[in-house]
């Protein structure tokens, strides 16, 4: 259980989230995209801000 | 003995502490705390700085979901993302170029080093002043160089839709390689000679060595300076106003000018103040992951 809430994976996870907001927020392909890349980018930020305060598999 | 020294000097530790930490503090929560949470409360209303007898309104997301639908703004992410792409593939090339050169350390590669530093030293107010004058189609160098080599005939960087976009990825890409190519040649001097040394006993050639050694221990390095350069282009504003004001028309109108209108010129607070936190928002999520990679390169 206590596997899953390794500091790491999450953040990885978090910081992809994040780029795929950022790139949906600057393509020029898709309106639709665009719309909802703002809520992709505040949960991945807000999941990165969460899952930074995991213990770290290095401790 | 501690709390005699303690009581004879007046102030504990702790309070010392305090008493020096404090000012910074209420300064920060003054200046930049207190300014963020009262944008993102304004971004609920309908606040119009210019109207203050008018009654100001909760209207909860309305302005998020009208920035997040609206063409014009979806235009000046384009404009922002085009003008990102293009400084940050150029500045990756040109300032690992120039890093693989410097680091061979030949005569007057330390007065080169200095040169090539030099833009970034500028205000950019300064280099947009100075490539104004560089851009004018008929006295401007600029285009008296392109003319020498490529014979276009008269044309206009700074007044033209098509090349005014490229007016200012060439400036910054002016003024900004030198920082991607001192964060690389940090990284390219960190790694140790006998990898290379190695590499030749089993016969790799230049290319390989590049490849296999070069490359992967540079990299970290590269990509911090390209995600912190990333950040600082998502925000630009100074450099293109001074340069082409966002003109012609909108082509140059990055989010940050954009957002400056609403703020300024149509006084439509709230509804700006709901841009500027997903702007903010934007940086934020970039700038962990930043420090994410940052802490990744230290560990190296």
């Amino acid at each position: 259980m206590k596997t899953w809430f390794i500091r790491e994976i999450w953040e990885n996870v978090a910081s992809l989230i994040i780029i795929l907001g950022v790139f949906m927020l600057l393509q020029p392909f898709s309106m639709l995209l665009y719309t909802y890349s703002f809520s992709l980018i505040l949960g991945g930020t807000l999941g990165f801000v969460v899952v930074s305060h995991f213990p770290s598999n290095r401790d | 003995m501690k709390n005699t020294l303690s009581k004879s000097q007046g102030l504990s530790d702790r309070a010392l502490t305090w008493l020096f930490v404090t000012p910074t503090i209420l300064l920060l929560l003054a200046v930049n705390i207190y300014p963020l949470i009262y944008a993102i409360s304004m971004s609920f209303t309908n606040f119009y700085a210019n109207k203050p007898g008018r009654e100001i309104k909760f209207i909860g997301l309305k302005n998020y979901i009208r920035i997040l639908n609206k063409e014009d703004i979806w235009e000046t992410m384009q404009a922002t993302a085009h003008f990102m792409f293009w400084t940050l593939l150029l500045q990756a090339i040109i300032g690992l170029g120039l890093a693989l050169l410097l680091k061979r350390n030949f005569k007057g590669s330390d007065i080169l080093t200095t040169l090539i530093v030099l833009p970034m030293m500028l205000s950019p107010a300064v280099v947009a002043v100075f490539w104004t004058y560089m851009y004018q189609p008929q006295s401007g160098i600029f285009n008296y160089i392109i003319n020498y080599f490529f014979n276009f005939g008269e044309f206009t960087m700074i007044g033209d839709v098509k090349l005014a976009p490229w007016s200012i990825i060439i400036v910054d890409t002016w003024m900004w390689t030198p920082f991607t190519m001192l964060i690389c040649l940090a990284g390219l001097k960190s790694i140790p000679n006998y990898l290379y040394e190695a590499a030749e006993v089993d016969r790799a050639n230049t290319f390989q060595q590049f490849l296999h050694i070069t490359l992967p221990s540079v990299l970290p390095f590269l990509l911090l300076a390209l995600l912190f350069r990333g950040i600082e282009n998502f925000k630009m504003f100074d450099l293109v106003v001074e340069l082409t004001g966002g003109g012609p028309g909108s082509t140059t109108e990055l989010a940050s000018i954009n957002l400056k209108r609403e703020a300024f010129e149509k006084w439509r607070t709230g509804y700006s103040s709901a841009f500027a936190v997903i702007m903010f928002v934007t940086i934020f999520g970039l700038g962990n992951i930043w420090v994410k990679v940052m802490n990744k390169v230290k560990e190296r």
